[in-house]
């Protein structure tokens, strides 16, 4: 804990920053970019960056924008196999599907990399998240035939991979 | 020579939309139902999103026509979840090859 309030201090205004960046982003999306919105747009996202700051859960973990970005291929490929994988075995003649429900025992353990990990699930090829607990998640399957247990152990890696070490972030709060 | 790859992506959109309703009509309970719909429809929209930001005029409706789609992403992925965790909570027991 090296300068405990300061460094509170540090991670709030870069906190408050990096919201307001992406609130002013999203406003001038959905007003096609015109500069004279903002007189509306300023105390609104203002008004948005204050709330969120109110509601964000301080144990969240940060995510780290450069991995995020490495991921995003990875997941637009594997969505663009799930969907032909579900093409090719609704529009078979014999129907070619074999399901089943598999548990898998989670390692990560806060909240948003469950529920990042359970919405990936839902868009991988073969699997539907259908239960999330604090350790477990239930999955639903196309074809028990999958390597399933694996699978999913892959992308829980590339998952944790996405957030920064515990000690980096929050250390100052508690 | 733009208007042509937008439409083609548009077009490349549909075979996925069609495929979803296939599944959700052939497929045998619940929870294969829900595989079709969301994983289809997702990259069908993908699709169209991208064909349809080719021909967008400013980077701002790109953004905003990529937003729609993390969005849908995000509410399709969750409310499969949820409809999936109300099945298993009503001990709907999934179809399976064995008892049929």
């Amino acid at each position: 804990m090296i300068s405990g309030s300061r460094f509170y201090m540090s991670y709030h205004v870069a906190a408050l920053i990096w919201r307001f960046g992406i609130f002013s982003s999203l406003w001038l999306i959905f007003c096609g970019g015109k500069l004279d919105s903002l007189l509306v747009g300023l105390p609104v996202i203002s008004a948005a960056t204050w709330l969120h700051l109110c509601l964000a859960e301080d144990k969240a973990p940060r995510i780290r924008p450069l991995m995020l970005v490495r991921f995003m291929p990875f997941f637009g490929l594997r969505s663009l196999a799930s969907a032909v994988d579900v093409m090719m075995r609704v529009c078979h003649p014999r129907l070619l599907i074999n399901p089943g429900l598999i548990e898998y025992p989670l390692t990560i353990d806060h909240e948003s990399g469950r529920v990042l990990l359970a919405n990936c699930i839902t868009l991988l090829p073969g699997t539907i998240s259908a239960r999330l607990t604090q350790d477990v998640i239930i999955v639903h399957t196309l074809d028990k035939g999958l390597p399933v247990l694996a699978i999913i152990g892959d992308l829980e890696a590339r998952i944790s991979k996405l957030y920064a070490p515990r000690s980096a972030n929050m250390g100052g709060l508690s | 020579m733009i208007d042509i790859v937008g439409t083609f992506f548009v077009i490349l959109g549909i075979p996925f939309f069609l495929s979803g309703t296939i599944g959700l009509l052939r497929l045998p309970d619940i929870y294969t139902r829900l595989h079709a719909l969301t994983k289809a429809d997702n990259v069908g929209l993908g699709f169209i999103i991208l064909g349809l930001a080719i021909q967008a005029t400013s980077w701002f409706e790109v953004a905003k026509l990529f937003l729609i789609w993390f969005l849908v992403l995000l509410a399709s992925a969750t409310s499969c979840h949820l409809v999936a965790d109300a099945a298993l909570r009503h001990n709907i027991k999934p179809w399976t090859k064995e008892r049929a």
